[in-house]
């Protein structure tokens, strides 16, 4: 039966540099009408390369390589028609909705034109009647509630999420036999992901079209796809249904893969000590910040309650926005709340106490998001430890307590003559552990320390936050919004939303 | 008995030595960091680049020698010298009184004298010129110098090629240089003999002004920047960092100077400054003072007017970088103040020192010819491009038309302008913000 | 508009701090006496003589504060405030010849804009075409070949051009007269050497800039997305990538309209046009001081006029401006 062609067909897609480095190999893929096949990977595995390369849009420096076949519904090459015919596939036959929406949309044009481009009309002038019918109904049944308002607006005045469905709606204009999509949902948040994700999938059943969908998030890739195919540095890692990757996957990567997502916090040795009631390290009763701008009061974080015991992990998970930053913040100095009071080892300190160095006396250090922001790029490493040092040392005694911590954080001694730009996301931010580690704090804060690295880093990262809290005693306060992160390493949750503090959950 | 020589330097001289100090201190101190060496390697890989360096490497050369100033000790001490007058020597024959094209073995003005019968006849005068093989044969003897020359030159560069690591280098470079020695090589030989570019109104070797006009440009392109320095990148540092009332005030100041307009404001200033040197003619005593003074003078009104435009980068970026994580750790480490800016902020914000001195420093060259026709560039003493455009304006409207005064400093001028843009060009992209923070 | 009347305001004390610096530039470097003595000439002037010449010209008054009144006249019969504030009721004075500034100014501001306004529009065309083709060619040959034509037509002297022009044209080719000016039609074939000569000197940079903005844009995800809806490249550079690439442009040229008013004081001098520019040279070179003090406020004045159009130009051409934000 037609139905059963697939309309595309990939085999040994390979993509080079001009220098010949490689970016994409071999890879090889089936497309069948009204199943999606989600290519999964981190970032840098060379999936939205394979992606675009599809209808000819990677950059013109990079290089395909010749034994490279994308066959179009057993018919033609795509990489080999000529630009002219290429232009009749995109836009009509393949439909692409890409990340960025923000970005992805012209600023200074107005929705309609960029929707009415669709079908090629390129005078801003005349708006024939048939086609802004079409292009509504479409909106509509994106779920916008106004179409006519939104056509009129500008992509700056649409929220996120609507942004999106823009995109989206601009790759189904022509009903395209194949949509790619490159990791669409992952600046949004999870309802709406999902909300487009099922749109989409139900848009391929009924169209009889195919859906090559990209991401790196696991969960996506279970709700939606019908085959996975896995990404590693350019290399195809495996090709399975869904059923069989989530059951058992073929290759060691994949292996790996499907375990971090899944994993568990280990029942470990932590039960025995958390057992022991203990005065916790520190206590925040009543914390409450609100700032004032453009004469409106808008409150930080209220009313948080907040315990810290030692040697435990405290996550405060929330969207964004809701406070957690800010509340970090205001814990280190960097912001100071208005009210509330702190209780230390059962001593109870006032705000002013609190943030005068002389009479507070709690060491903080502080980890930050951006490994690469929180170094800076002109200092060598040596310079940058000796920063979290706040007490005078002689010089012996700084490089004895510096030698310390790099053993601490499993790094070498030739590090110190480097400078950041030498090291990789996840070698940076352990030299920021480091440097945190050199001021012997009794509790770090740690905002959201593992959101910009890649999931095996995130893992070796939590790891060894968990080793140095075993031998240092040390206490964390760890803002995050993964649900992974807290599953791992939290002994105690707190939920923010909004700037309150509410449930607190204790994780044996 | 050869006079002893005291060394003399103007003001001028010495500013230049001390911005040449901190230089190499600067280049010293980053050595070994690896944004320096990789922003080297990209320079050095990029043809247009290399070739620029030399270039300049010519010019600043030649600028350098002209800055180290002597004195005669004797009797007629007013006069002074410098290093390159004294390589110049034996070139500097003056023994023509007016125009003379370039080569020339003859003046370029006929004078008429009457004969005894009432004729008028015209006569070209002879140059006096030393006596060679071939003095009988102009061109032959052009054409002897020329091809002596160009084998010296060559023979260098082989030499050069051999023994030294010239030979890394890569091809265009590598051929701009052999072109240069063996340009070099027929132009001092021919210069032993002729004026090899000619002789403008009183007589004076068209070779012998260029060169000397070098050391002017140089002075107006490197000074005005790095006088101005400090000021720029202290108060840009310390508006975007601290904003508030701080930076206000800063952005008020460098607002109502960048509202003068510059010509107005540059014409103004040095119009009010002649006067006061005129006025006080106690302080400034010698001529050759009262033009250097001038000289540094432009220099800094110069620095005035562009001074703002290096402040609001500075600011701009400060201003992004102030919000970076490692700031905040620093802050939070109890860091004062002066030791972020100086230690954390600068590093971070010197390339675009960088790129605003090289950028500028072409326009600065450019704007003193421009300044100089307006006649509130340097002292009409001076030698400088300018000047010698100036002066030639009015000789274009003679018939035949006297053009290589004009043509030697345009030519001059283009290249070492030319130079600075190849090499601005690439230093910006070496330099590119986006390759070293996040 | 809240915003804008601000920055209208801010214009106040800019102004006020450019006349004191003029003012201190002017007559304190400088102070009455020097420029008495100066203008009676001599090697002996008497007191008596000098402070005559001060009473005749104005100048017998302190400089910012007059002690020897009272109440508001303290300050207002000072030096400053005669001298320099007078300025702000454009009253500019009388010339070292005795003729009356301000008409002068409005007669020779015509012949100025005459040259500067065409020249900018003829420069602003063509580079912007050149600009756009080596965008779309880009690292095609044309766009090789243009890019070295740039980077030489910059290190090249625009003086060299004016002469160049000038040999050419007016003494060997003869087309066009080289210098002189005549009110009326005829007044175009004075311009037309000058217009030219400012049109390709204008061309090395412009391009670069230009090229630059258009390179960004192009660069930008909403290209990608437009090319990933099938439409070809000519397309997107003009319906997408000009109109963004406009908006830095537009912003770019405005803030230099009204310092047009003043002209050009090479061109207008080398080409013998009496506008504005060739006035403040003459001023210069003659060393007439109230002359130039009136072109420097008038410059400032235009200066701040331009930062405000280019500020009220943004909100007109980027929508994002001006409607603001929202969710």
């Amino acid at each position: 039966m037609h139905n059963l062609l697939p309309i595309l067909s990939v085999e040994n897609l390979s993509i080079m540099t001009d220098k010949h480095k490689k970016l994409v190999e071999d890879i090889s893929f089936q497309i069948n009408p009204r199943k999606c096949l989600c290519i999964v990977g981190e970032s840098g595995s060379g999936k939205s390369l394979t992606a675009l390369s599809i209808a000819q849009l990677i950059s013109r420096n990079l290089i395909v390589h010749p034994k490279s076949r994308v066959i179009w519904k057993q018919e033609q090459d795509l990489l080999l028609i000529p630009e002219k015919k290429m232009r009749t596939f995109r836009g009509i036959k393949i439909g692409f909705v890409f990340q960025d929406a923000l970005s992805a949309l012209n600023p200074v044009l107005q929705i309609q034109y960029q929707l009415l481009e669709c079908f090629g009309v390129k005078s801003t002038r005349k708006k024939p009647t048939e086609q802004v019918d079409s292009i509504i109904h479409l909106l509509k049944k994106m779920g916008f509630e106004d179409p006519e308002k939104v056509l009129l607006s500008y992509p700056h005045q649409i929220s996120g999420g609507q942004r999106q469905r823009i995109l989206m709606a601009m790759a189904l204009l022509h009903d395209p036999d194949l949509i790619i999509a490159d990791e669409p949902t992952t600046a949004l948040d999870s309802e709406l992901q999902l909300d487009i994700v099922d749109k989409l999938k139900t848009h391929i059943q009924e169209k009889n079209s195919a859906l090559l969908f990209i991401t790196h998030d696991l969960d996506i890739a279970r709700r939606i796809s019908d085959d996975i195919l896995v990404m590693k540095s350019g290399k195809m890692q495996e090709l399975q249904t869904r059923e069989d990757f989530f059951k058992q996957p073929v290759s060691s990567y994949g292996k790996l893969l499907l375990a971090i997502h899944t994993q568990q916090k280990a029942v470990s040795e932590k039960i025995a000590t958390s057992r022991l009631p203990t005065t916790p390290l520190l206590s925040l009763r009543d914390f409450s910040m609100s700032v004032t701008t453009h004469k409106t009061d808008f409150s930080l974080f209220r009313q948080v309650n907040l315990d810290i015991p030692r040697g435990e992990t405290v996550v405060l998970v929330g969207n964004s926005g809701s406070g957690k930053t800010s509340l970090l913040k205001a814990l280190c100095g960097i912001y100071k709340a208005q009210t509330g009071s702190i209780i230390l080892d059962n001593r109870s300190l006032s705000l002013t106490e609190f943030y005068h160095p002389d009479y507070n006396p709690l060491k903080i250090s502080v980890v930050f998001q951006d490994p690469a922001s929180s170094l800076n790029p002109r200092w060598p490493i040596q310079d940058i430890l000796e920063e979290g040092i706040d007490e005078k040392l002689s010089p012996k005694e700084i490089q004895a307590r510096i030698q310390q911590v790099l053993q601490l954080v499993g790094l070498g001694r030739q590090v110190l003559h480097h400078y950041p730009t030498a090291f990789s996301g996840g070698e940076k931010q352990r030299i920021a552990i480091a440097r945190s580690l050199l001021s012997e704090p009794q509790l770090i804060l740690l905002d959201e320390p593992t959101s910009s690295l890649d999931m095996f880093t995130q893992e070796k990262m939590i790891t060894l936050l968990k080793d140095i809290q075993m031998q240092t005693q040390v206490s964390y306060l760890l803002v995050t919004h993964s649900p992974w992160v807290e599953r791992n390493i939290a002994d105690h949750v707190y939920h923010m939303k909004a700037g309150c503090v509410s449930t607190t959950l204790q994780i044996h | 008995m050869t006079p002893h020589w005291i060394f003399s330097p103007l003001y001028s001289d010495l500013l230049l030595y001390i911005i040449l100090g901190c230089i190499a201190y600067l280049i010293a101190r980053s050595y070994r960091a690896p944004y320096f060496k990789s922003a080297w390697k990209h320079l050095l890989s990029h043809q247009s680049a290399s070739t620029a360096i030399i270039f300049l490497i010519c010019y600043f050369g030649i600028g350098c020698i002209d800055s180290i100033h002597f004195k005669t000790s004797g009797v007629n001490s007013a006069q002074t010298f410098s290093l390159l007058d004294v390589l110049l020597q034996p070139f500097n024959i003056n023994h023509t009184t007016t125009y003379s094209e370039p080569l020339a073995t003859h003046l370029f003005t006929p004078t008429q004298s009457s004969t005894a019968d009432g004729k008028i006849l015209t006569l070209y005068q002879p140059i006096e010129l030393k006596h060679t093989a071939f003095s009988h044969n102009a061109r032959l003897d052009r054409l002897y110098h020329a091809l002596l020359g160009s084998a010296v030159g060559f023979f260098l560069f082989s030499l050069s090629y051999r023994l030294t690591a010239i030979s890394r280098m890569q091809k265009i470079p590598l051929l701009t240089f052999c072109m240069l020695l063996i340009i070099g090589g027929t132009i001092v030989s021919l210069a032993t003999r002729y004026h090899v570019l000619g002789t403008d109104k009183i007589g004076q070797d068209i070779f012998y002004t260029s060169l000397k006009s070098i050391r002017t440009s140089l002075m107006i392109g490197t000074l005005t920047t790095l006088c101005m320095l400090p000021l720029s990148i202290g108060m840009g540092l310390l508006a975007g960092y601290k904003g508030g009332l701080i930076d206000d005030v800063i952005q008020y100041v460098y607002t109502t100077l960048s509202a003068i307009p510059g010509v107005l404001f540059i014409a103004a200033s040095i119009l009010v400054l002649q006067v006061y040197i005129e006025s006080h003619t106690t302080w400034f005593p010698t001529l050759e003072m009262r033009a250097d003074m001038r000289l540094i003078a432009l220099c800094l009104i110069l620095g005035i007017t562009s001074w703002s435009s290096l402040c609001r980068f500075i600011r701009a970026e400060t201003l992004k970088i102030k919000e970076l994580d490692f700031i905040q750790f620093a802050v939070l480490s109890k860091t004062k103040m002066i030791r972020i800016l100086w230690k954390h902020i600068l590093p971070n914000v010197f390339h675009i020192v960088i790129i605003t001195v090289v950028l500028d420093f072409s326009g600065l060259v450019l704007a003193e010819a421009v300044l100089s026709y307006v006649g509130v560039g340097v002292d009409p003493t001076t030698f400088s491009f300018g000047n010698m455009i100036n002066s030639a304006r009015l000789e274009l409207a003679q018939v035949p038309i006297v053009w290589w005064p004009l043509t030697s400093a345009l030519v001059f001028m283009f290249f070492l302008v030319l130079a600075a843009n190849l090499l601005s060009d690439v230093v910006r992209d070496a330099l590119d913000p986006r390759q070293t923070i996040g | 508009m809240h915003y804008l009347l601000k920055r209208i305001l801010y214009a106040i004390p800019v102004l006020i701090g450019v006349n004191l610096i003029t003012f201190v530039l002017f007559f304190m470097v400088n102070s009455p006496d020097d420029m008495a003595r100066m203008q009676i000439g001599g090697k002996y002037t008497s007191e008596a003589a000098i402070q005559n010449w001060k009473i005749q010209n104005g100048y017998d008054y302190p400089y910012f504060y007059n002690e020897k009144v009272s109440g508001i006249n303290s300050l207002t019969k000072t030096l400053f405030y005669r001298k320099s504030m007078s300025l702000f009721t454009f009253q500019f004075g009388l010339s070292n010849q005795g003729r009356d500034i301000s008409q002068d100014i409005f007669v020779r501001m015509r012949p100025s804009i005459a040259l500067a306004i065409p020249t900018l529009v003829f420069s602003l065309t063509l580079n912007i075409l050149i600009a756009l083709f080596t965008a779309l060619f880009q690292n095609s040959f044309f766009d090789k070949a243009v890019r070295l034509a740039c980077i030489a037509l910059i290190s090249i002297s625009s003086l060299f051009f004016i002469f160049l022009g000038q040999l050419l044209v007016g003494k060997i080719f003869q087309w066009v007269p080289i210098s002189g000016y005549q009110s009326g039609i005829s007044a175009f074939k004075f311009l037309l050497l000058p217009i030219l000569i400012g049109v390709i000197a204008s061309l090395g940079s412009g391009i670069r800039w230009y090229r630059t903005i258009f390179l960004e844009e192009m660069g930008r995800d909403y290209v990608r997305t437009a090319k990933a809806k099938g439409l070809s490249d000519f397309t997107i550079l003009i319906n997408h990538v000009l109109e963004n690439g406009l908006i830095p442009i537009l912003t770019g040229v405005v803030v230099i309209i009204p310092t047009l008013f003043l002209g050009s004081l090479i061109m207008e001098s080398f080409f013998g046009i009496p506008g504005l520019g060739s006035y403040t040279l003459d001023a210069i070179q003659q060393q007439d001081f109230e002359i130039v003090r009136a072109m420097v406020f008038l410059g400032t004045l235009f200066y701040i006029l331009g930062l405000l159009l280019t500020d009220l130009s943004y909100l007109w051409v980027d929508p994002r401006v001006r409607l603001g934000e929202s969710s």
